[in-house]
Parts: structure tokens; sequence; C-alpha cells
């Protein structure tokens, strides 16, 4: 896959800076008496990938729309490149670049319609936009959709529409809220593609997500998000050291069998989770615990070894799957 | 800090750079327009063709057919003039009426809140709630001020304007449609599911306004009670003023057109505060449900 949209880094170093571009202190978003992010901290560098991972409902778009300078904090304090949101949401949201987690492309106007009428809303002159689009498109490979309405197309070219749509403004950061929520396989492929060019490019991404592979794919750093709370924050790498071991071993035995035959292999794993179709034996390393597990006599109806991921990190944190 | 050094870069390749002509305030109403006016584009010619084909309809049927009736017996002599001129200024009003609460409704909950949430991606740019829902209103308003201009176009093609005055009625027939459209499209960013209230705005408030706000004879021949229902109806007041700037000047000896001082800053009055309550309660209620 070739794009001319190029923006390569600039020719001047990258001019470290100490000051965090999202700076979040004690951050909360309440609706009537429901606290849907309850005093969160996090702060996220220039130029760096960030993902809020957890499942739905954890306070994650809720998040994402107070960085986004739209939906105002509860208490706490929050600076989005400097800046109070609450103050001058316009000033920051004409340096940021959005991608919603349900499109709200205009479905009546065309690929290009829907590329100009937004660059207009940052008060970007027609000239300079009409080159802009030009290379958007190309970059999210529509440039031959240009002139047809946008209802028609594939999921996927709509996300990536929305993905071109958010560059319009050369934006410090990006924020998207469920990029690949959706999205058939290949699909998710492109636009993790695409995402990572940006993120190569120098372009700050901050992203939620409840899918791990997205999370391990795009995040330099992330943190895990449930009830409104963060429980954990790291590198995907970090997380997994930190509180998963290397190998995941899963045993399934049955619907019936699983939780009685949990006691009889407990002691061959630092820690056993018993879920409703199978075992995780959470051990250093997988292919002796299955052997030990046959030497035992026990017949399970399929055994594998894996390497640990986020998901585990997440059911060791939470006592829940990501994806339920 | 540094914004440019990390920037997606504005050297390399065909990269054409944004960022600096960004404006920190963004394209504002204007903008907005532009959004609007290419999203109608598309039914330019459904429109133009259905606001010019309804006056026609309504003239020849109402203003030629029913108008002879009128004219021909003692009708005409008490109006003192033709049933046509006294109806056009009262039908520029109440179609203007029906445009602008058209627009009041599905669009603004469906296209812009619910559906395809188009709010909601102008609230992610620099566009704040208050400028999106002044956009929608003066957009409605510049709609109907178009469809009463049509109107006022096809009446006179029917001989039916006897005085220079008529072309008031733009503004008052737009000012008179936004006295109700305002307060709907308050409603509209309100409800969070449609269960049948725009049909109920269409079916018990737009018809029988239409019907009992003195468009097809005097409210004076009414009851007591028809005449204190015209007076809370903004289409009444818009129609009393339209038929005062067409007819007034003709000092007609039926009364037709008269319309003192005191009322006519009255009727003014009545629909400027339905207008301001309506647009300051929209942009009200934008804020509230965008920033959710």
């Amino acid at each position: 896959m070739t794009s001319s949209y190029a923006p390569g880094r600039s020719a001047e170093p990258a001019q470290r800076t100490t000051d965090p571009l999202i700076e979040a202190v004690g951050l909360s978003k309440r609706f009537g008496s429901f606290e849907a992010v309850k005093a969160i901290d996090f702060s996220v560098a220039r130029g760096e990938s960030f993902g809020f991972l957890g499942p739905n409902g954890a306070g994650k778009s809720s998040t994402m729309r107070m960085v986004g300078a739209v939906s105002p904090a509860s208490s706490g304090r929050l600076r989005v490149l400097g800046l109070d949101p609450a103050v001058e949401g316009p000033a920051i949201r004409s340096r940021l670049g959005v991608v919603p987690q349900q499109d709200n492309l205009d479905l009546e106007l065309t690929v290009w319609e829907n590329l100009y009428i937004y660059g207009r809303y940052f008060g970007i002159p027609k000239r300079t936009l009409r080159s802009k689009i030009e290379e958007l498109l190309d970059f999210a490979q529509l440039s031959d959709r240009a002139r047809d309405k946008v209802e028609p197309l594939s999921g996927g070219m709509k996300r990536r529409l929305t993905i071109a749509r958010s560059l319009i403004n050369d934006p410090e950061i990006l924020l998207l809220d469920e990029p690949t929520t959706g999205l058939d396989p290949q699909a998710r492929h492109v636009l993790w593609d695409r995402l990572y060019r940006l993120k190569h490019q120098g372009v700050t991404l901050v992203l939620t997500t409840h899918y791990m592979d997205e999370a391990e794919q795009l995040c330099d750093r992330l943190v895990v998000m449930d009830h409104g709370l963060i429980v954990a924050e790291g590198s995907p790498a970090q997380l997994i050291a930190e509180h998963v071991s290397r190998e995941v071993a899963e045993l399934r035995f049955g619907i019936d069998e699983n939780e009685a035959r949990a006691a009889q292999v407990a002691d061959l794993a630092e820690r056993v989770e018993v879920l409703a179709d199978r075992l995780l034996l959470y051990v250093s390393d997988g292919e002796a615990v299955l052997r030990a597990v046959q030497e035992r006599g026990l017949r399970p109806v399929s055994g594998l070894v894996r390497r640990a991921s986020l998901e585990d990190v997440f059911l060791r944190l939470t006592g829940r799957s990501l994806v339920d | 800090m540094s914004t440019e050094a990390s920037a997606p870069a504005l050297t390399a390749g065909r990269h054409t750079p944004t960022r600096h002509l960004v404006r920190a305030h963004g394209g504002g109403v204007p903008a907005m327009f532009g959004y609007l006016l290419t999203s109608t584009r598309p039914y330019l010619k459904m429109a133009a063709l259905s606001q010019l084909g309804s006056p026609v309809l309504y003239l020849l049927s109402l203003g030629i057919g029913l108008g002879s009736l009128v004219n021909g017996r003692s009708g005409g002599q008490s109006l003192g003039t033709s049933y046509l001129s006294f109806l056009a200024p009262a039908l520029i009003a109440a179609t203007a009426l029906q445009v602008a609460v058209g627009q009041a409704t599905y669009p603004i909950l469906f296209g812009g809140f619910k559906f395809q949430r188009i709010y909601f991606a102008m609230n992610a740019t620099p566009l704040t709630p208050q400028q999106i829902a002044s956009g929608v209103l003066g957009w409605i308003a510049t709609r109907t001020a178009v469809s009463a201009t049509l109107y006022l176009a096809v009446v006179a093609c029917f001989g039916g304007i006897r005085s220079v005055g008529a072309l008031l009625c733009v503004p008052i027939a737009t000012l008179g449609a936004m006295a109700l459209a305002a307060p709907i499209a308050v409603y509209s960013a309100t409800v969070e599911t449609e269960r049948g209230g725009f049909a109920a705005i269409s079916r018990f408030l737009v018809m029988p306004m239409f019907l009992f706000s003195g468009t097809f004879y005097p409210v004076s021949s009414l009851p007591e009670w028809g005449r204190a229902l015209a007076w809370l109806s903004p289409l009444w007041h818009a129609t009393e003023l339209a038929r005062w700037a067409s007819l007034g000047s003709l000092h007609l000896r039926s009364g037709i057109g008269q319309v003192g001082a005191v009322a006519l800053l009255g009727h003014l009055a009545f629909l400027t505060v339905l207008t301001v309550a309506g647009v300051l309660l929209t942009g009200w209620r934008f804020r509230v449900r965008l920033s959710r």
C-alpha cells in the first residue's frame, strides 16, 4: 500500500518539552448521581501513542469527550495543549482531530464534500482545502470514491473517511474512540496500517479500545480502566510482565467439569482462572504443565499453550473479560 | 511550548500544511451556512418546484376559484378588495410558517442529534454549540424568507398585489414563522425519542393555526373564543401585519389592513419575544445536549 500523503518528520529535530500534551489530575465526570469517571490521573506526552483499555461502560468515552473539549469535567484539573477546556474549548478543538465512536459523516453528501465542509468549520481557506483533500483521499485510499455519496460506502471506508476528516487541520493530537469496533478483520488491518503511519509521522494518538490486539498494535503506553477508575498503567509488555505470567495453558474439560478439575490442577500454576468454557493456567512453561496434566491421568477435551496477553491482564485486574 | 516541531510535518512530499491556517475560532456561522447550502443543493430543484407549485395551486383554487364566489356576492363588497388580494398576504405568512416548522423538527432531531449526528461532528471542531444553533436557526429563517419571496412573486403573477408595501410580507412572514419555529426547535433539540410529537405539532398546532388565524376570513367572523385563540397564534399576528403591509395604504372602507400604532407594536412585540426566547433557549438546549 502506497500513499503520497507523506508528512514525514519535520526537518527540525523534534524539540521535546517536558510539558505533557494532556494532563489530568483527579478528573471526574458525573451524570446525575452516576459517576462515569472517578478522579483519574494520567498524562500524555507529545508523539506518544496512548490508550484507554477497558470494557464498555468503563468511562473511556466520557474521558475522551472531556479531553476533546466538548464535555466539561465535573471536577478535577484537565489541561489539553496547556489550555483549560472549560475556557478555551474552541482553541483546543482547532488543534485536535477527533474520530468519534459512531461515525457522524453526512451520508447525503459526497466523500469530497464531507471533507470540504469539515475543513471550512476550521476556517481553512477554500483553495488550500482542495489540495489537502486530494492528499487525504489518497491517504485514506478513497480517491476513486471522491464524488460518491457516503451512504453506500462500506463500514471500513466510512471509518477511513472519518479518520481522513479528522486530519484536515493537521491536528497535534488525534483522538480515536474505538476506531475499529464493528469492522471486519481485513478492514481493521487496513485501518491499523493507516494509524501506524500517522504514529510514525509523529502524530500523538490517544485511543480507546476494548480489543487487546488493537492496544498491543498501536499503544506505546496504556491505562486499563474499569468502572470509571484506572486500575493499571504501563506499556503492553510491562503490564503483562507485572500482572500475569509469561504463558497461559488453556484447558477445556467440558462445561460441567471445568470447575471441578480446577482444584486438581491448581498446584501446577501460579494462578488458575475458571471461565465458563475453559480453565486458564498462568504458568512460565506451558508445555511442561500440559504434560503434567496428562501424567495425572486428566484428559481435557483440548489443551493449548499461548503467550499471555492484555486480556489476561484485564481478567486478573477486574475478574472479568473485556468483551462479553 | 513548541507546536510546530513534531507536527505531522510541513515539509516532505505533497503535504499541504493547514495547521497554520486553522482559525482558533473556526469558520463560525458562515461555514455552517456553506454546509447547509451544500446539503440543500441535491434537493434544490424539487424544493423550488414545490415552493412555486404550491402557491400556484392555492391561488388558483382559493384565490381564483373560491374568490370568484366571494367577489361575486356580497363578500367583495364587505372586503372592499378582491378576495385574492385579501388572501395572498395571509397565505404567504401561513406557508412560511409551514416551511420553517418543517425545518425545525425532523432535520434537527434526526439529522442533527440522533442518526447522522452531524451537530456532534460540528461540535468537535472550533464551532460552539451556540454557533451551531445560530447557524441552524439562521438557515431556517433564510430558507423561509426565500420561500416567502417566491410566493410573493407568484402572487404578483396572479395580479394579487395592490401596493409596494406588499414587499414587507417577506420579513413579516419570516418573523411570524420563526416565532413558532424557534420554540419548536427547542423541543426538537430536547426530545430524546420521537413518539409522534412532530406529527402532533403539524396536526394540532400548525393546521388549526392555518384554519383559525384569519387566513381565509377575518377573525372578527369568529365567536369570542375564536378571537381569543387567534390572539395566541403567531400566525394571526403575522397575518394582521402582512395585511397591514399589503393593504393598509389603500385605506379600505372595510377596515381590512388597518392596524393602529399600538396594535402594530403589539403584534411585532409578540412575535419578537417568541422568536428571541426560542433562539436563546435553542442555544441553551444545543449546549446541554452536545456537552454531555
